[in-house]
């Protein structure tokens, strides 16, 4: 699968898979923190996966399904948190009929 | 632990915390009295969270509420949400059972830092005594960096209790990478971008939200307005940034806005919109008609710019900065045709008539003199805090804020029961300066046993209660929009506020003049006396005119009686009336 990696502020509004992984410390406080925001980006989920490293940071993978404007508010709320270091986020799979959350 | 805690706080330059005590809790308010930590005893929780949030917007620096485990702290939500929502610093401390009963529903477990995870900018728990100092300071850093909110810190009680000496150079902070929150130099190609699309519109207006304040970025604001010969409208909170009587300031814009804003707003090409969330509230209806403008946004919250409304141009800065960098650009700029203002401030005048007129009618007290009676009375540098609801939306549209930072209003959230605590946090935070309350009766109601500390420390605030016996914003809906049926929003005559007023040993008056409204009001700012200042007024009258329906463009408000003629939509061809021509360069300032 070919990815489109982009900058939070590069990301354009195209419809369909995306994929955003979060590197944060504080454990599983901090999963909740970013879950909290995920829930409120209307982006239909397919997968998360965290692993929590020995350093005590943590990398959290997230895939949804969505418009490029709600994964781009979801991934700047993200990076808006004191936990968090790093927010990527790129566009799996572009899918104009993808169906929204 | 609890004695490190205190002393950071004190380090911090922390003098003064509100609360409630109990067993979860009352360790570190010992440790805090021994360092000399001045504690006021808030009567509700929500009451100290309310006053830690404005202490905080006065003094721009956090202020501190603390409370115990379980009901002590989801009494502190409301007032977290309130501070989130308008992005107000504060620290709120929670006390928490032991770690060793987490999870067993022990007497008195919350989990806080679960229920305020999305409405604080930053919480943590305290597992370890060497963590207390660096959460403190982290907590509370965050508060105000960057973009201002509310942090929690939550200590469970055997961590409090554990012997901490912290004999080694302790870490200052948890690992937070504070560099993110100074907001990035304004991008110069955008900037020079913005400057063209202003140099080239035929009527820019300035949208100013709250951010100006904590930018403090008026200065720059009124330079560019003046320059661009540009009208200046803000938001609800935006009314604390910019003052109201600069002639090319208009006044709030929205669903509660001023007909001249409203105007201004919706007849712009270009909006130069600072530190403003976009909210609903403020521009009615998002499209088309908001799309279709050329909108530049400048916030320092990346997560803000394109939030609403997507920008022709987003700049993330600074608003300060931003705006230098703007003036720097601007060209000598055309001067533009007049007409647009001309027309703005006819809008205003046949709006201020209208009011006159309908005030003439009514019944009982008309909100809106009483308000312009108050204002003739309170020192310009009087902080005003408000309560929620029709009231507070007479006061968005009548009560002018001359001094940026005097303005206290719970918009973001619209929390009933802000006034009396908030103001009290105002004073605190401001001893020398008149701290007013306009409240209505329902929002009094939700936290006026917070009245005892008005005696009990000193706190000589002005309190005016628009008392309709109802909840008015919402029966004024109920008349609007749900065919006049009127479903619990009128009260009965209890209770007497005279009589609260005087359980709490504060002098109360009901004027039946607006000239005993000045005396009355002048006393007690003069004298700095406490006052419950109770106001009569009908609720089949008070009606919040001009009102911008939900989902309706700002051109389509009801307008107040006798402007039905008055159309919102500028055109090119305006012409002023005859008598008014004359006039026209005096109407500058109401
Ligand atoms: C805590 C809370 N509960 C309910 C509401 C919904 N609400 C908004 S305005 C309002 C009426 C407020 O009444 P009052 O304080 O008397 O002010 P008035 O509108 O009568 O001027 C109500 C119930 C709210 N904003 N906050
Ligand atoms: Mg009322």
């Amino acid at each position: 699968m070919e990815a489109v990696e982009m900058g939070v502020e590069e990301m354009g509004n195209a419809r369909g898979l995306y994929e955003l992984e979060v590197e944060a410390w504080n454990g599983m406080d901090a999963v909740m923190r970013i879950v909290n925001i995920a829930r409120r980006a209307k982006l239909r989920y397919t997968e998360m996966r965290t692993v929590f490293e020995p350093t005590g940071r943590l990398r959290l993978r997230l895939m949804g399904w969505g418009e490029g404007s709600e994964a781009r508010w979801l991934a700047a709320k993200l990076e808006r948190m004191p936990e968090v270091y790093r927010v990527e986020a790129r566009l799996l799979r572009p899918d104009e009929d993808a169906f929204p959350a | 632990m609890v004695d490190h805690a205190a002393r950071v706080l004190k380090e911090l330059g922390v003098t003064e915390v509100f609360g409630v005590t109990g067993g979860s809790i009352m360790g570190f308010f010992d440790a805090l009295a021994l360092e000399d930590v001045e504690i006021y005893m808030f009567r509700h929780e929500q009451g100290a969270a309310h006053a830690a949030d404005a202490y905080g917007r006065v003094k721009r620096r956090p202020g501190v509420a603390a409370a115990t485990s379980g009901p002590g702290a989801t009494n502190l939500v409301t007032g977290i949400a309130n501070a989130y929502f308008d992005s107000a610093p504060m620290l709120a401390i929670t006390g928490q059972v032991p770690t060793s009963v987490f999870g067993r529903d022990a007497f008195q477990e919350t989990d806080i830092v679960g229920v305020t995870a999305p409405i604080t900018k930053f919480n943590y728990q305290v597992r370890r005594p060497e963590e207390a100092g660096p959460a403190l300071r982290t907590a509370y850093r965050l508060a105000y960096e960057g973009r201002p909110g509310p942090t929690l810190v939550d200590f469970p009680r055997d961590v409090q209790l554990q012997r901490y000496l912290c004999e080694e150079e302790e870490q200052a902070y948890l690992p937070v990478d504070f560099s993110k929150y100074r907001p990035p130099r304004p991008d110069p190609a955008a900037v020079r971008r913005a400057a063209r699309l202003l140099a080239a519109a035929l009527r820019p207006v300035i949208l100013v939200g709250g951010g100006v304040y904590w930018a403090r970025a008026w200065p720059e604001v009124l330079r560019l307005a003046e320059l661009l010969q540009a009208p200046v409208v803000t938001t609800l909170p935006g009314k604390n940034s910019v003052p109201a009587n600069h002639p090319l300031v208009m006044g709030p814009a929205g669903m509660h806005g001023r007909l001249e804003a409203d105007a201004a707003l919706a007849n712009a090409d270009v909006v130069l919109a600072v530190g403003t969330r976009f909210s609903d509230r403020t521009v009615g209806r998002f499209s088309p008609e908001m799309r279709e403008k050329k909108v530049i946004h400048i916030d320092s919250d990346p997560s803000e710019v394109g939030k609403n409304v997507p920008p022709t141009v987003g700049i993330v800065a600074d608003a300060k900065a931003a705006l230098q960098a703007l003036l720097r650009e601007l060209p000598a700029v055309p001067r533009r045709d007049r007409r647009f203002l001309e027309w703005l401030l006819y809008v205003r005048r046949r709006y201020e008539e209208a009011m006159e007129n309908w005030a003439r009618r009514m019944r009982k007290f008309a909100p809106w003199k009483v308000l312009k009676t108050l204002r003739e009375v309170a020192p310009p540098d009087t902080i005003t805090v408000t309560g929620v609801g029709s009231h507070q939306m007479w006061a968005e549209q009548h009560w002018d804020v001359y001094v940026p930072g005097t303005w206290l209003t719970s918009a973001g959230l619209g929390t009933m029961g802000f006034c009396v605590p908030a103001a009290l946090g105002a004073k605190i935070a401001a001893r020398d300066r008149p701290v007013l309350c306009i409240d209505g009766d329902g929002s009094f109601q939700m936290t006026m046993n917070n009245l005892a500390l008005v005696r009990d420390y000193n706190l000589p605030i002005t309190i005016v209660i628009f008392d309709n016996r109802a909840l008015m914003l919402v029966k004024h809906w109920q008349i609007y929009l749900y065919d006049r049926r009127i479903v619990a929003t009128e009260y009965t005559s209890r209770p007497d506020f005279a009589k609260i007023a005087e359980a709490y040993d504060i002098e109360a008056v009901r004027p039946t003049s607006l000239d005993e409204v000045r005396k009355w009001a002048d006393w007690s700012i003069r004298t700095q006396e406490p006052l419950v200042m109770i106001i009569d007024i009908d609720n089949e009258e008070d009606l919040v005119l001009p009102w911008v329906k939900p989902g309706d463009w700002l051109t389509e408000a009801v307008k107040p009686p006798g402007l039905e003629d008055l159309s919102l939509t500028y055109s090119p061809d305006w012409e002023p009336p005859r008598p008014m021509a004359a006039e026209a360069s005096t109407t500058a300032g109401r």
